[in-house]
Order: C-alpha cells, then structure tokens, then sequence
C-alpha cells in the first residue's frame, strides 16, 4: 500500500487495510440487503433486497431447483455454488420444499437462471459489504 | 409464458442490481441502468434475429 497521504492518520490506513467482520458478511450473505441496513445504506438495502427477492420468487414460481449438489454431476455443484449465495432463501425453500425443481415445466430453464442469479447478486452484496466495512468504497 | 417478458423482467432486475452496486447516486445511475438494460435487451434481439434463418 501507498505511504499515508498528507492528512491522513495511521488509524486510517488500518481501517482500510483490516478485515471485515464475519458476524457482518455472515448477515449480509443470510438476509439480502441487511449488511447494507447494517452499515446505514438504506436505500442499498431496500434495492438489493428487494432485486434479490424478486429474482429468487420469480424463479420459485417459474419451477426452478434450487440446486443441490450430485455424485458424477459437476456442473451441479456450480449450480449448487450459486443458489446457495441466495442464504436463508436458499434454506427455506428447501426446508418447504419450494424449489425442488420440475424439468417437465415451461419455466424450468428461466427459472433455473432467476434462481442462479438471485444467489450470484447476493454473494456480489457481500463482497460489496466487506468493501464498504474496509473503508474500501463510500 | 412470454420469452420476452420474462428476459426484459432479467435485465431490468439485474441491470438496476449493477446501478446501485457500481454506481453512487443519481444521474450516473439511471444512465448505467438504461445502457445495460438496452445492451441486454436489444442485443438479445438482435442475436436471436442473427439466428434466425439458422435452423
């Protein structure tokens, strides 16, 4: 890293320079949208989350799986790598067995792809959380 | 099931998801908001216009 600026105290550059909390990624990658209510973006939060829902809901309704990983399927466990960002989501839909998938419907393609999406953004929040909690962006 | 409904609801989402995260405030915004909505909506046109005469 660059030597501080003029201005710029010690205590800064550790801010940037530390790592984020877990307990703060954990909560962002549980809930899409809290890391941001947590670290007072509100309008962020409202956005993401909202996005998030909606992507996951549509996917829920268009017959998508929430994936989970196979013995001799690797790409499942691409798959799996990207719903499970969608965190508490992805657990409730299995627990009420939403989401179990059905190949023979319409949607089943469309919905798989709102379902990997949904898990995508929500992972990208909290890399963009950990950057916000480091001092790396405003 | 509308295919371009469902794929203009996919840009909209994902496109206003890279507004908010890669830009801070207003005007910036909606023009990265509008730029990747239309480059993700008429570009799939236009791919799937290209393959058209392919069987």
């Amino acid at each position: 890293m660059d030597n501080p600026s003029k201005g710029e105290t010690a205590t800064d550059v550790a801010k940037v320079v530390s790592a984020a909390p877990p307990l703060l990624l954990l909560a962002a990658w549980l809930v899409p949208g809290l890391g941001h209510l947590i670290l007072k973006q509100r309008l962020r939060a409202v956005v993401f989350g909202g996005v998030i829902l909606a992507a996951f809901l549509t996917g829920i309704v268009l017959n998508g799986e929430l994936a989970v990983p196979r013995a001799g399927a690797p790409f499942s466990w691409l798959a799996f790598a990207a719903c499970i960002g969608n965190g508490a989501l992805y657990v409730a839909g299995r627990l009420l067995d939403l989401g179990l998938g059905n190949p023979m419907a319409q949607g089943f393609s469309y919905g798989n792809t709102f379902l990997v999406t949904a898990g995508l953004m929500n992972l990208l929040t909290v890399l963009d959380v950990s950057d916000i909690a480091r001092g790396l962006k405003e | 099931m509308d295919h371009f409904v469902l794929m203009t609801w996919h840009a909209t989402l994902v496109s206003m998801f890279f507004a908010f995260l890669w830009r801070p405030a207003g005007s910036e915004r909606r023009k990265l908001f509008l730029k990747t909505f239309i480059i993700m909506v008429a570009g799939a046109v236009a791919l799937g216009w290209l393959m058209y005469p392919f069987p």
